[in-house]
C-alpha cells in the first residue's frame, strides 16, 4: 500500500488504455491487471464516422482512481488546458503531465513540464510528471511540491525495458514522494526490475495492450510488478565474483 | 451564420443552442465535453448557451492514452 497525494493505492500497477483492441479485451485485461488507477487522454470526437470505436467510453471510470494524461500538449499551458478540460468532466483525480519536447523520441521537455506543475500544483491538482531519468529534475519538482515522479524506463512505446538503471536508482533513493516508472517497459522482467530497483509503482499501456494476448500479459505484468515489489522488500543478496557453495563444505571425507 | 466545431467550418440557418449543435452532428451527448469560445461548458447549460455566427466549439471525449 502506498499513497500519491490524499490517494491510497494497494495496486502497484497504473494501467493506460490505449490501443486496446477492443472493449471485450480492454476490461477483462483492466480485471487481470487489478490496477486500482486509469490513465487516458482528451481528443477531439470525430464528427464524421461516429462508428469509430471507443472502447474507454464502456469504461465505468467512477470505479477507478481517474489519472488523465496531458498527452498531446507540447507547452505548458496546452497541458494546463488539459487538465482544466479532464477537471471540468470530473475524471482528474490525478494528472499525468505529460508534455512532449521531441516529436521522434516523444522524450519530455523538463521546462515546459516543470512550469505546467507549478501552474497545476497551484490550482490545487494531484500532480504527477512524467520525466526523462534526471535526478536534478525530479528533485526540483519534489521541492516544487508534486505528488509523485514519473521517469521513464525507455522512450514510449518502444518496450525497450530500463535503459538507465542507474539514474533511476539515484531517482527512487534522492527523492521521497512515490515513483512511478512510466514508459518503455517491455515485458513483466523490466517491470519486475524497475520494483527491484525500489520502484513504487509502474504506469503500463502499450505492454499489456499490444501484447498477443493482452488479458494474459495483464496478468503477468501484475505478477511481475508484485514479485519486483516483494523481492525489493525480501533485500536480495549481494552480487559476488567468486562462487560461493551453498551446500556445507564439510563432511565429505566419505568421497 | 458559420462557426467552426473542431477546426472545421459549419453552416447552420440562426444561432442554435449546443444542445441542438450535438443533435444536429447524431454525437453520443453522454461522453461530449464542451468548450465554447475557449470556455468548458456544463452539461445543463447545453440548451441554454447559444452558438452564434463566427463561434468556436470543441467537441471532445476522453479516449484510450497512457
Amino acid at each position: 500500500m502506498f499513497k500519491i497525494g490524499n490517494f491510497t493505492l494497494n495496486s502497484r500497477l497504473l494501467l493506460g488504455t490505449g490501443k486496446f483492441e477492443n472493449e471485450k479485451v480492454q476490461t477483462q485485461a483492466i480485471e487481470a491487471s487489478e490496477t486500482e488507477v486509469l490513465t487516458f487522454a482528451v481528443r477531439r470526437m470525430n464528427l464524421y464516422d461516429k462508428d469509430l470505436p471507443n472502447p474507454l467510453a464502456k469504461v465505468d471510470l467512477s470505479k477507478f482512481i481517474t489519472f488523465p494524461n496531458t498527452a498531446g500538449a507540447k507547452t505548458a499551458k496546452e497541458a494546463v488546458r488539459i487538465a482544466e478540460i479532464a477537471n471540468h468532466a470530473g475524471v482528474c483525480d490525478m494528472i499525468k503531465v505529460e508534455v512532449i519536447g521531441d516529436d521522434e523520441t516523444l522524450l519530455p521537455d523538463p521546462l515546459e513540464t516543470y512550469e505546467a506543475c507549478k501552474v497545476l500544483l497551484e490550482k490545487g491538482y494531484t500532480v504527477c510528471p512524467y520525466i526523462s531519468n534526471d535526478v536534478v529534475l525530479a528533485k526540483r519538482l519534489e521541492e516544487l511540491g508534486v505528488h509523485a515522479i514519473m521517469p521513464l524506463a525507455s522512450p514510449i512505446g518502444t518496450g525497450r525495458g530500463i535503459n538507465n538503471p542507474l539514474n533511476l536508482r539515484y531517482i527512487i533513493e534522492r527523492v521521497n514522494v512515490p515513483v512511478i516508472v512510466d514508459a518503455g517497459i517491455g515485458s513483466p522482467k523490466d517491470a519486475c526490475h524497475a520494483m527491484e530497483l525500489g520502484a513504487d509503482g509502474i504506469l503500463l499501456n502499450t505492454a499489456i495492450s499490444s501484447a498477443t494476448d493482452p488479458v494474459k500479459m495483464a496478468e503477468a505484468m501484475n505478477k511481475g510488478i508484485s514479485a519486483g515489489r516483494l523481492s525489493y522488500e525480501a533485500g536480495r543478496i549481494p552480487v559476488k565474483y567468486t562462487a560461493q557453495a551453498s551446500s556445507p563444505t564439510e563432511g565429505i571425507g566419505f568421497l | 451564420m458559420k462557426c467552426k466545431i473542431n477546426g472545421d467550418v459549419f453552416n447552420f440557418e440562426q444561432p442554435i443552442n449546443i444542445q441542438e449543435v450535438i443533435q444536429s452532428l447524431g454525437l453520443d451527448e453522454t461522453r461530449i465535453i464542451v468548450e465554447h469560445n475557449e470556455t468548458l461548458i456544463k452539461r445543463e447549460q447545453f440548451t441554454s448557451r447559444i452558438v452564434n455566427d463566427e463561434d468556436n466549439l470543441e467537441l471532445l471525449e476522453f479516449v484510450g492514452g497512457g
